[in-house]
């Protein structure tokens, strides 16, 4: 495949400007959108551009339908990427990336986890820093880097020393290592070295989120920036070691940032965001991608390109790609639109979610405002996938174990369904038809989620079971959301909503149950038959099957527990008042 | 210069290729750089378990623009092979006996095209019915091999006396190996026939016979380089061949450099994996729980060709022994032939399945009995003599076993931890709480050395080259384990430098030939007594040098004067017998009194008057005096008749305790392992730094197969076959607490350097992480009668079944 594709790879300082960016330049300044909007075709870029270790690579439809890793080893002969399992899951293929969208389409809601990141988050703000993060390089497509700057890691090996020394080297700090490197190194971190690389660029993406003043990485702290990387043969805890050895404050200087996101690599990627983008199908090469600027473009496209799919991260697609279940010809990616990787928090009340909203972004808003969604959200995939992966393509690709389901469905949470006419507001819950079927129509999509933060009296729990409990598939998971009302005569469940993933076609709603349950009054001599009844009609409900992960006999009994487990909870926070907000938080890395 | 004297962290250096790991550099098959006119290969796959093959429709695909050609099993001169018996066929020749066993390789410009091509072949089959359990195998008379058996004693007999007794099963389920790097070969056609193989296996020099042998060259034509391994755990020792073959047949064919990859999901698809077990017992023990007599019946599922199964078996039954004094006992073993992929070695061997049996039966005892586990693992426990034999025979003199028991038992705090889940489990039990916890200290006595007595030979070459470093080839291959540092480290130290110095090569058969699989935790103990013995040759023809230059004017050495050759040159008498023995020491007394040290070479007699190393063997080189040396290593006094069943199989044993602690959610079945504590006895490590890697590699490894690593199977298919449904150990599941030890002891006087092996026995501490398990669901009340019969992997829905067995026989009758 690396002679079918015709690559362009110009270092930047010599800045052979393509035609297009004479056009792209131009479109920068306030003229530009009535000039764009008359000369549609010469406006379109054919190719998209990106930074790979700082040097400019504008790739064409020839190109663009290879994966990072495999254009990485392949094309531009760069083997210190590993793939392993080519399907987002292992971490070994992991590289950074940052896209550089002009600000105001970028997050601005971010609220942050620890002290250390919320000087990071300031910092970035007030030099409208983008951010590096690890990405799973074996299932992003070479059209999807159209705006970001990717540092591999032969980016991240330090520059001056490139040659390795002769002999094999003294145990001593030495300058060809950045501080990353050298921890993994002295701690005995690299046995076969094959997740190793990938282990770096997890680290450096964990230490990019960092600020000057942070110490160090506290063990947990190292477990979670490492959830998505797999070593099978140090039993992690010499990583673990390195991890907490690594001095901040020398890994980063020079910070990633500083290297790979100059203000002329920035202005350079600027530019693409103000040009829609559209790779042609040619002879040699059956791929048409397609980035417009505006959900107008975008429905209108799809009405006519019926077959178009839309990609987001291609966490999904990328893997049907890999496993040779699907052959990508057309896409669609929405990442060109503006303020469409928002997430909002309105009047902290409302949660606003653009299309293009990851889901790491969407964990960070949610951290303060709902912090048991955070931290079920700790539990998706792996925090490359996190960095990437959609909450709109989670819903999109509707699967019925899909992780973000059963609690958006709980909150009652609303799509905004774009179309070439007027935008409509879809219920979630009208959302999921069949398996793998949806109710979008020919040239809709979705543009974006809103929901409420549940209010006071509302118990709100999530439960996710996995064969692993970390960078797993749930077997099952299920979402509660249940209004506690005081009345004289003692406390009564009000509106019950109740939804489960991995027991039927979809992400299914227990209507019957939620109509049971409603209006019904919670005493403590009604508990255990209260909870017999309200198990029998889950079980009337749900219709979980045996597959490779469990059986349908163990789903059924999970789910029983599960629900069974709510109800004491709920029972538990109606005796000891704690209704007015549950904010019981229970951290999955701290159980019990 | 470089300081010659060794560092003073020499002695913990990290692995030989830290420094490249950690920048991406260090060099894998699929790493090197495109050849021009290279070809990729793909391999077309059985889709059944059993059948016959009727017709491979290739016409679509050889069509294709970019492919190459189609290769099959006519095109092989030998197709049968297997390590131990010839009877797997290399590319299916009308029986297909596995679902994705090999048919045919397509060859193709690229591996995008060659991947295409492979979907367009269509393969006609006609299915028979598959056997797909040890038990249907059984019933079906499929066997392969005899039953062997080891016994001691009367079984029997004593049995029949025994105050108690006990009958069980255990049910050991198969594991994958999850090397990070897939297997992978890249063959080079060279002049005269031939052919230059760079892959990714544990045993260059089989991959080197099944080349020549399917290809029909000679050896001579074939050499085989293996840089170094993305792990292997076993998975390459003997199942890295066919793919190297593979590419071999495309590339002699086309005359094109081949290469070929696999990804994740056919590697998992194709390549065997650790033989499931099913092991029936009965067990005859007195009032303290002291075993009396045990009789073992062993099965496993070879899958559908030999591989290393009969080898598997006999480590299986060579240690259901344990740590265990067991006066009467038999073990009989038989291997099942399955329509399953041929299993294979993973680190333990058979070892880990006879472990698991005995520490099962331990528990039953102590279930039985009411007493703690640990009681009654300590009563067992191997003493003094007459209670120091194995039941094959073989006595074992270096038993640090209960001094172990002792250490860990307080440094872990067991009895005080011991009684709070005691009071922890009752309130749960009480309360109804969500929680359960266990547990269990385990010990392992693992043998070293390949039951096989052939195998335990080695050879090394070792140069010095005229700059002072030193240049090292053995047979031994590097998988991450460290074993080019081991051997660095033992060179440099007998020659008194840096291990910086010395560099081991790559394992290539152009260097050393006749090697054995870098395997059964052996690596460092052959190759590097091989290496140091090459070594002294060297450094004894040194000395002797060294002593004569003493003797001379500085003028007249030979830098000097051979040129001219006015000066005699030295004699050089023959290497004594007592420095070719590996687990000797050598003093300067050896060495003309010459002592090598910090780079340096001076007589003990002596100490001020130094002569650089560099200098000497500079000086040696213009004597004509030879400073490369070849040795051959085996170790000695092993003699282990395997149709009797008796005799010394093992060199020495590793031995170690473990302690773990796991917590059980009630309601789900999920399991974390709160707490491990971990006491090996290494003796003197090489580096003590790579042999804890190896011990908390070996233990997490095991914890997956004890917990999740499930490999789920429909009609004989692998299903769970990638990293999305496989489930090794994430960094979240490493132990919450994790205290590794080494014990301080004293030398293990028949090994090299009085070291001993790390790189199986941590693996087979990970047990304790499932009796624990065991440990927890038997307090509670519905376990009171018997100890419940957990599978092992022990995952969530194996566990919950032994929480709420009730619940799913509700659901399982509907």
């Amino acid at each position: 495949m690396e002679h079918l594709c015709s690559v362009q790879i110009l270092p930047l300082v010599k800045k052979r400007a393509l035609s297009n960016d004479k056009i792209g330049a131009m479109a920068t300044n306030s003229c530009a959108f009535s000039f764009s909007a008359s000369l549609k075709l010469i406006d379109m870029r054919t190719e998209v551009v990106f930074f790979l270790n700082g040097q400019r690579h504008a790739v064409d439809s020839s190109g663009a339908a290879l994966v990072l890793s495999d254009y990485l080893r392949l094309v531009c002969g760069l083997p210190g990427t590993k793939v392993v399992c080519a399907e987002g899951d292992c971490g070994a293929c992991t590289v950074v990336c940052a896209r550089f969208a002009p600000a105001g389409s970028s997050r601005h809601h971010r609220d942050p986890k620890t002290q250390a990141e919320a000087q990071a988050t300031s910092n970035a703000k007030k030099q409208g820093r983008v951010e590096f993060r690890a990405i799973n390089s074996c299932i992003v497509l070479i059209a999807q880097l159209d705006g970001c700057s990717v540092v591999t890691i032969e980016g991240l090996n330090t520059p001056s020393l490139n040659t390795p020394s002769p002999k094999t080297p003294d145990p001593q700090p030495d300058p060809s290592r950045t501080e990353i490197q050298e921890k993994l190194f002295c701690s005995h971190a690299a046995q076969c070295g094959y997740c190793t690389p990938g282990i770096a660029m997890a680290l450096a993406g964990a230490v990019e989120k960092l600020t000057p003043q942070s110490q160090k990485l506290s063990e947990q702290d190292a477990k979670n920036a490492l959830t998505g990387n797999l070593c099978r043969c140090t039993g992690y805890a010499p990583i673990i070691s390195a991890a907490q050895a690594i001095d901040i404050h020398q890994a980063l200087t020079p910070s990633l940032h500083e290297r790979y996101g100059t203000e002329k690599i920035a202005a350079a990627l600027r530019r693409v965001f103000s040009q829609p983008c559209w790779l042609k199908p040619t002879v040699e090469a059956d791929f048409e991608f397609y980035a417009p600027l505006t959900l107008k473009a975008a429905c209108a496209y799809l009405k006519k390109n019926p077959s178009a799919q839309i990609i987001a991260a291609g966490t999904d697609l990328g893997v049907l790609r890999n496993k040779r279940k699907q052959v990508l010809k057309k896409l669609m990616s929405l990442h060109l639109i503006k303020n469409s990787t928002r997430t909002e928090l309105k009047r902290k009340k409302e949660l606003l979610v653009g299309c293009n909203a990851t889901i790491d972004d969407f964990r960070s808003s949610l951290k303060q405002a709902l912090p048991e969604f955070a931290a079920y959200l700790d539990l998706f995939a792996s925090p490359q996938i996190r960095n990437v992966a959609t909450v709109i393509g989670n819903l999109a690709n509707a699967s019925p174990i899909g992780d973000l389901a059963p609690p958006l469905l709980v909150l009652n949470a609303k799509l905004e369904i774009a179309t070439d006419k007027k935008p409509r507001l879809l219920d979630l819950s009208d959302f999921f038809l069949g398996y793998r079927k949806t109710a979008l129509k020919k040239g809709q999509l979705i543009s974006g989620l809103k929901f409420e933060i549940p209010g006071q009296g509302q118990i709100f729990k999530l439960y996710k079971v996995s064969q692993r409990k970390d960078l797993d598939i749930s077997t099952i998971n299920a979402a509660f959301c249940v209004q506690l009302a005081k009345e004289r005569s003692g406390l009564m469940i009000g509106e019950a909503r109740i939804a489960y993933g991995g027991v039927a076609a979809i992400p299914l709603r227990l209507y019957k149950l939620e109509r049971w349950l409603s209006g019904r009054q919670i005493l403590p001599q009604s508990l255990q038959p209260t909870i017999d009844s309200a198990i029998e009609l889950l079980q009337s409900e749900i219709t979980p099957i045996s597959d490779l992960r469990a059986s349908a006999a163990y789903r059924r009994v999970v789910a029983e527990n599960l629900l069974r487990r709510y109800l004491h909870h709920l029972f538990a926070a109606s005796l000891d008042g704690s209704v007015k907000k549950s904010r019981d938080l229970e951290s999955p890395h701290e159980l019990s | 210069m470089n300081s010659r004297k060794p560092s003073e962290t020499d002695a913990n250096r990290p692995h030989d290729s830290a420094h490249l790991h950690v920048r991406g550099e260090s060099e894998f098959v699929d790493d090197i750089p495109r050849l021009a006119n290279e070809v990729f290969v793909e391999i077309v796959q059985f889709p059944i378990a059993c059948g016959t093959l009727k017709k491979i429709d290739t016409a679509k695909a050889l069509k294709m623009k970019g492919v190459l050609g189609v290769f099959s099993a006519h095109d092989l001169s030998t197709n049968l092979w297997g390590s131990i018996v010839a009877d797997q066929p290399l590319l299916i020749d009308k029986r297909g006996s596995f679902a994705g066993e090999p048919v045919a390789l397509v060859a193709a410009e690229s591996r995008e095209i060659a991947r295409r091509a492979r979907d367009q072949i269509r393969l006609e089959v006609q299915a028979d019915k598959p056997l797909l359990s040890i038990s249907e195998a059984r019933r079906a008379g499929a066997i392969i091999g005899s039953t062997r058996t080891i016994q001691r004693g009367d079984c029997d007999h004593a049995l029949k006396a025994a105050p108690h007794r006990l009958k069980g099963k255990v049910v050991i389920r198969g594991a994958e190996h999850f090397y990070l790097e897939n297997q992978a070969a890249l063959a080079i056609p060279k002049e005269d026939g031939q052919i230059e193989v760079h892959c990714s296996s544990q045993h260059p020099s089989e991959v080197q016979h099944l080349v020549c042998h399917a290809l029909g060259l000679s050896s001579i034509q074939v050499v085989v380089i293996v840089k170094r391994m993305g792990g292997a755990f076993g998975g390459k020792e003997s199942q890295g061949a066919p793919f190297a073959t593979y590419a071999a047949l495309v590339a002699n064919k086309l005359k094109r450099p081949a290469r070929i990859t696999l990804s994740k999901d056919d590697d998992m698809i194709i390549t065997g994996k650790r033989n499931p077990f099913e092991n029936f017992y009965e067990v005859g023990f007195d009032d303290e729980g002291k075993i009396l007599a045990l009789n073992a019946e062993f099965f496993s599922d070879g899958g559908a060709y030999a591989d290393l199964s009969p080898a598997i078996m006999e480590r299986a039954m060579l240690h259901l022994d344990n740590a265990y004094y067991i006066p009467h006992i038999r073990i009989s073993g038989q291997i099942c032939r399955t329509n399953h992929h041929p299993h294979t070695a993973f680190r333990g061997f058979g070892g880990p399945k006879g472990v698991i049996t005995i520490e099962r039966i331990i528990e039953e005892i102590a279930h039985r009995l009411g007493k703690d586990a640990l009681r009654i693992r300590e009563i067992n426990c191997y003493g003094e003599s007459p209670r120091n034999t194995t039941p094959y025979g073989q006595e074992f003199t270096d038993n640090n076993l209960p001094r172990l028991f002792t250490e860990l038992s307080a440094s872990s705090d067991y009895h005080r931890r011991r009684a709070e889940i005691t009071v922890f489990n009752q309130r749960a039990i009480e309360n109804g709480d969500r929680f359960l916890r266990g547990l269990s200290l385990t010990p392992v006595k693992f043998g070293i050395s390949f039951t096989t007595r052939h195998l335990n030979q080695a050879n090394a070459l070792v140069h010095v080259l005229r700059d002072g470093t030193i240049h090292v080839s053995t047979g031994a291959t590097e998988m991450g384990q460290g074993v080019n540092s081991r051997i660095a480290k033992i060179v440099a130290s007998e020659l008194g430098i840096d291990s910086s110095l010395v560099r081991l090569m790559s394992t290539s058969t152009e260097r050393n030939t006749n090697t054995s699989p870098t395997a059964a935790s052996s690596g460092t103990d052959l190759n590097g007594a091989a290496a140091l013995l090459a070594t002294r040759k060297i450094k004894f023809r040194l000395s002797h040098m060294a002593k004569h230059l003493f003797e001379t004017a500085t003028e007249k050495w030979p830098s000097k004067t051979a040129p001219l050759g006015t000066e005699a040159e030295i004699a050089m008498p023959p290497t004594p017998e007592l420095l070719l023995d590996a687990s000797s020491t050598t003093e300067a007394e050896n060495y003309c009194g010459m002592i090598f040290q910090d780079g340096f070479v001076y007589a003990h007699t002596q100490p001020s008057k130094k002569i650089a190393l560099e200098s000497l063997i500079n000086e040696s080189y213009f004597s004509r005096i030879s400073l490369s040396e070849f040795h051959h290593y085996k170790f000695p006094g092993l003699g282990f008749d395997k149709l009797k069943g008796s005799g010394r199989a093992f060199l020495y044993f590793t031995q170690g305790v473990a302690a773990s602690e796991v917590e059980i959610e009630r309601d789900t079945g999920m399991c974390k392992v709160r707490r491990a504590d971990i006491l090996m006895d290494l003796d003197v490590p090489v580096n003590e730094a790579l042999d804890l890697g190896q011990i908390t590699g070996a233990f997490v490894q095991g914890m997956g197969w004890m917990t999740t690593e499930k490999l789920f199977y429909q009609d004989g298919r692998l299903l769970s076959h990638s990293t999305s449904t496989y489930k090794i150990p994430s960094i979240q599941d490493t132990p919450r607490e994790f205290n590794v030890h080494l014990l301080p002891n004293t030398k293990n006087t028949v090994n090299v350097r009085a070291t001993k092996a790390a790189g199986e026995p941590p693996l087979l501490l990970a047990v304790s992480v499932w009796t624990a398990i065991l440990d927890a669901l038997k307090t509670l009340p519905h376990h009171r009668d018997a100890l419940p019969q957990l599978e092992l992997p022990a995952t969530c829905e194996q566990v919950l079944r032994h929480l709420d067995p009730q619940a799913f026989t509700h659901w399982e009758a509907q």
